[in-house]
C-alpha cells in the first residue's frame, strides 16, 4: 500500500465525513492484477476522503465560517424571502445547501426553514415534510396539486399553522374543494387561515382550533351564522363579498358575543350595497370592547351612519369606510352632499376615521372618482378632505358648513369651480389650512385671481404693523400647494397675474410657501422660484403619481 | 430611578481600546443596557468587552449613534413572529452605506451584533449577506466566500437529484 504523505496523515480532522467510502478487500481476488488495482483504487479511495476532509477543515477557517449557526440560520431564512408578504423562494434555500457541508448541515438541521409548502415546492413536498420534522408548517394552495400531494399533506394538518386555500385562477376553482375536507379536521396549532372560494357546509375544524387568530375568507360560500367561527380567541377578521348581503351585516353584527376579543374587522363589498332603509334590520347597539381598526367598503353611505350610529367602538379605533367598489360604474354612487354630511357627523362620535367614496371602473383604467375625508371626534372636526366625484362646489359648501373645520389640515378639490361662490366665506374658517391642492382649470383660475386680488398691495416702507387689511386674507397656514391640470394652454398660464406678487406680500408678512407642485406650462417656474421655498414641476403623465 | 440620558459610560475591547460613550447610544445594545440595570451603584471602571476589538466597536458605535432614540425592537412573541414573516430583504440608504465594508469587517460587525445583542444591526449585517448570496448558483456562492467544494461525487449525485427537484417547477 502507498503510504500517504504525512503532511497528510497529521490532519486535525474538524468535520470528519459521515459517509465513508467502503474499501474492497484486494486479498478477496486471486488475480494478481486485479489485486493491484483495487489496491490502487482503495488509495485513491482514501485519498479523495482525506481531500475532502482538509477541504472541510480549509473551509471551517474562513471568515464567514465564524459566524454561529443560528445567525447563517437566520442568513438563509432571508435567503428564502422573495419580498413583502410574498410567497418564500424555496430554491433560495435549496441552493444554500450545495455550498459546501457545513452550510448544508446547518441548513438541513433548522428545521424551521422547511416548513413552507406551496405551488414552487409541491413536487419536493415530502423531503419538506421530512426536514422540518414536527415544526408547525406554512401551507398555501393557490394552484391544483396533484392528489400525492394532498395525500401527503392531509395526515399532516394538525401541524398546520398557516393555511392558504386561494386559487388565483378561477378555471381552478373546482379543485379547491378537494381540500374542504381538511377544514373539518381539528386544527390544533393553526393560527392563520385565508379561503377564497371555497365551500364551507359545516363548523370549521369541528370548532377545534384553539389559537386561530386571523381569518380572511373571500367569494366563500358559507351560511352567516354566528356558528360558523366558534373561535373565541379570534382577532382578525375578513370577509368579503361579491354582492352585498344583509346577512352578513346582521353576522356582523352578532360578532361581539361571539369574538369577544376581535381587534380588526374588515367587511367588503365589490359592488355597492343598497342602503338599509329600516332601522329594524340593526335594532341594537353593538359594543366591539377591543375593535383597534374597521374598514367597511362597499356599504352605501346611509348604512355607514347607521353602522356608526349603532357601534360603540373604543377612542383609540381606526375607522375606515369606503363607499367604493372595484367593480362598479361611477353612477353606482349616488351619494348626495346631505348623506355624506351625515356620514361625517355620525362619524364624530367615533375615535379617528377616515371615509372615502370611490369607483374604480370595470375594465377601463383605474381611475378613482370621489370623496376623501378624515376626521377625529367631535372637537377635532375634518382633519383632511379630498373631493374629486360625484360632488359638486355646492356640495362642499353644504359639508363645510355642517363640520367642524378649524382644524382641517390638508384639501384637495379636484371638481370644477362654479362661478359666483364665495371664496372667503368657505375658506376663511380653514385657518390651520397647510396644503391645498387643486385640478382644474376653472378652480386653479379662480384662486389665482382670488389670491391676487384679496392680498393688500403691501406698503412700500415694508411696515408690516400698518396692513391691517392682511389680517382678512386667508390661508395663512398655508405651507404646500398643488396647482395641476392636463392640456395646458400655455399662453393661457404662463403669466403673473399678480399671483407671484401676492405670494411675495405673504412672505414678507412671515407665511412663506415652502413647497410648490406645478403642471408643466402653469406659470412660469422660475418666477415663482422667486417666492416660493421649492417648486417642482410635475410632468403630466407623473401627475396621477401626486 | 432612570440614569440621566447624558450619563457617559466607558467600555474597553480586546485590545484594550476604550470608548467613552453616551448611555443611550450603548443602551442600543441589550447585553449591556443589562449589565447597566444590574450595576446600582456608579462605577467608574470600564465595561470589558472581551469579544470585540476596538475597531469593530468603532463601527457599531457609529451604527447604535446614528440609531439613537429609536425604538427598540418589541419581545412580544406574536408580533415577533409577524414581523419575520413580513420583513424583507430591504436596507435603508444609510445602512447601507455604513455596512459597505470589506467581508471581514462584515463578519466581525455581525459577530459583534450577536454578542451585544443589537438586533437591528444584527438583522442589517444577516440582510446583506443574504443578499450577496440570493440569485447566485453555489459555484458563485463559493466564488464569492472563498469556499471549495468538500461533497464527493457520492454526495453531488444526491444535489444532482435534488436539483430536479427545483427544475420540475
Amino acid at each position: 500500500m502507498v503510504p500517504l504523505p504525512t503532511s497528510l496523515t497529521n490532519i486535525d480532522i474538524m468535520k470528519p465525513n459521515k459517509k465513508s467510502a467502503k474499501t474492497i478487500d484486494p486479498l478477496h481476488f486471486h488475480d494478481p492484477q486485479a489485486s493491484k488495482r483495487l489496491q490502487i483504487e482503495n488509495q485513491i479511495l482514501l485519498l479523495q476522503q482525506q481531500i475532502q476532509k482538509l477541504q472541510i477543515a480549509r473551509n471551517a477557517l474562513l471568515p464567514i465560517s465564524t459566524l454561529p449557526n443560528e445567525v447563517f440560520s437566520n442568513i438563509f431564512s432571508i435567503c428564502r424571502m422573495k419580498g413583502y408578504l410574498d410567497a418564500p423562494e424555496m430554491h433560495n434555500l435549496l441552493k444554500v445547501t450545495w455550498v459546501c457541508h457545513h452550510w448544508r448541515d446547518i441548513a438541513l438541521s433548522d428545521a424551521s426553514l422547511w416548513t413552507y409548502i406551496g405551488e414552487e415546492n409541491f413536487s419536493w413536498a415530502a423531503p419538506c415534510l421530512s426536514r422540518s420534522k414536527d415544526v408547525p408548517l406554512e401551507v398555501v394552495f393557490n394552484k391544483p396539486c396533484t392528489s400525492s400531494v394532498r395525500a401527503l399533506l392531509f395526515p399532516q394538518f394538525h401541524r398546520f399553522r398557516i393555511f392558504e386555500i386561494s386559487f388565483l385562477d378561477h378555471r381552478d376553482s373546482g379543485a379547491q374543494d378537494l381540500f374542504s375536507d381538511f377544514l373539518t379536521q381539528p386544527a390544533p396549532v393553526l393560527e392563520s387561515l385565508t379561503l377564497h372560494r371555497v365551500a364551507i357546509s359545516t363548523p370549521l375544524f369541528s370548532g377545534i382550533s384553539p389559537v386561530l387568530h386571523t381569518v380572511d375568507l373571500s367569494y366563500t360560500d358559507i351560511t352567516w351564522t354566528p356558528t360558523i367561527l366558534p373561535f373565541a380567541g379570534l382577532k382578525h377578521l375578513s370577509i368579503n363579498c361579491p354582492q352585498p348581503q344583509l346577512s352578513v351585516v346582521t353576522f356582523v353584527q352578532a360578532l361581539p358575543s361571539s369574538l369577544p376579543r376581535l381587534e380588526t374587522l374588515e367587511v367588503k363589498f365589490d359592488k355597492i350595497s343598497s342602503p338599509i332603509s329600516s332601522n329594524t334590520h340593526l335594532p341594537r347597539q353593538v359594543y366591539f370592547p377591543n375593535l383597534r381598526k374597521l374598514l367597511l367598503q362597499g356599504f352605501a353611505a346611509s348604512t355607514i351612519s347607521q353602522c356608526f350610529e349603532l357601534f360603540n367602538l373604543p377612542p383609540s379605533t381606526n375607522v375606515d369606510a369606503c363607499l367604493g367598489s372595484y367593480y362598479g360604474d361611477s353612477d353606482d354612487l349616488e351619494e348626495t352632499a346631505s348623506d355624506f354630511l351625515h356620514l361625517l357627523q355620525s362619524a364624530g362620535a367615533l375615535g379617528h376615521c377616515s371615509i372615502s367614496a370611490w369607483i374604480v371602473h370595470n375594465g377601463g383604467p383605474c381611475n378613482t372618482f370621489g370623496l376623501e375625508a378624515s376626521r377625529n371626534s367631535d372637537d377635532q372636526g375634518l382633519l383632511s378632505f379630498n373631493l374629486i366625484h360625484p360632488l359638486r362646489w355646492e356640495g362642499i359648501v353644504e359639508i363645510f358648513a355642517g363640520l367642524p373645520v378649524r382644524n382641517l389640515k390638508s384639501l384637495s378639490l379636484l371638481v370644477p369651480y362654479v362661478p359666483g361662490q364665495e371664496w372667503t366665506s368657505l375658506f376663511g374658517p380653514l385657518v390651520n389650512l397647510e396644503e391645498l391642492a387643486l385640478r382644474d382649470e376653472s378652480t386653479v383660475d379662480a384662486f389665482i385671481e382670488f389670491i391676487a386680488g384679496s392680498t393688500p398691495e403691501k406698503a412700500s416702507d415694508t411696515t408690516v404693523a400698518d396692513s391691517r387689511p392682511y389680517q382678512n386674507f386667508p390661508f395663512k397656514a398655508l405651507r404646500r400647494l398643488k396647482f395641476f391640470e392636463h392640456n395646458i394652454d400655455p399662453d393661457r398660464y404662463t403669466r403673473d397675474d399678480g399671483f407671484c406678487s401676492a405670494l411675495r406680500v405673504r412672505r414678507d408678512y412671515g407665511h412663506r410657501l415652502e413647497k410648490m407642485w406645478i403642471s408643466e406650462g402653469i406659470f412660469d417656474a422660475e418666477s415663482l422660484r422667486q417666492v416660493v421655498d421649492e417648486v417642482i414641476v410635475v410632468p403630466e403623465d407623473e401627475l396621477d403619481d401626486y | 430611578m432612570a440614569a440621566p440620558a447624558t450619563q457617559q459610560i466607558k467600555i474597553r475591547c480586546n485590545d484594550e481600546k476604550e470608548f467613552t460613550v453616551d448611555r443611550d447610544v450603548l443602551e442600543r445594545s441589550v447585553l449591556i443596557k443589562n449589565m447597566l440595570e444590574d450595576v446600582t451603584e456608579q462605577q467608574d471602571a470600564p465595561i470589558p468587552l472581551p469579544n470585540v476589538s476596538g475597531p469593530v466597536m468603532a463601527k457599531v458605535l457609529e451604527y447604535c449613534t446614528h440609531h439613537r432614540g429609536e425604538p427598540l425592537p418589541s419581545a412580544d412573541t406574536e408580533q415577533s413572529q409577524d414581523e419575520t414573516r413580513k420583513r424583507t430583504t430591504d436596507i435603508s440608504e444609510w445602512d447601507q452605506k455604513f455596512i459597505t465594508v470589506d467581508q471581514e469587517m462584515l463578519f466581525e460587525i455581525i459577530l459583534a451584533a450577536n454578542y451585544l445583542d443589537i438586533k437591528s444591526l444584527l438583522d442589517v449585517g444577516c440582510k446583506t449577506v443574504a443578499n450577496m448570496i440570493k440569485g447566485k448558483t453555489p459555484e458563485e456562492i463559493r466564488k464569492l466566500f472563498n469556499i471549495v467544494n468538500d461533497f464527493t461525487p457520492e454526495e453531488e449525485a444526491q444535489i444532482k437529484k435534488e436539483n430536479e427537484w427545483a427544475e420540475d417547477r
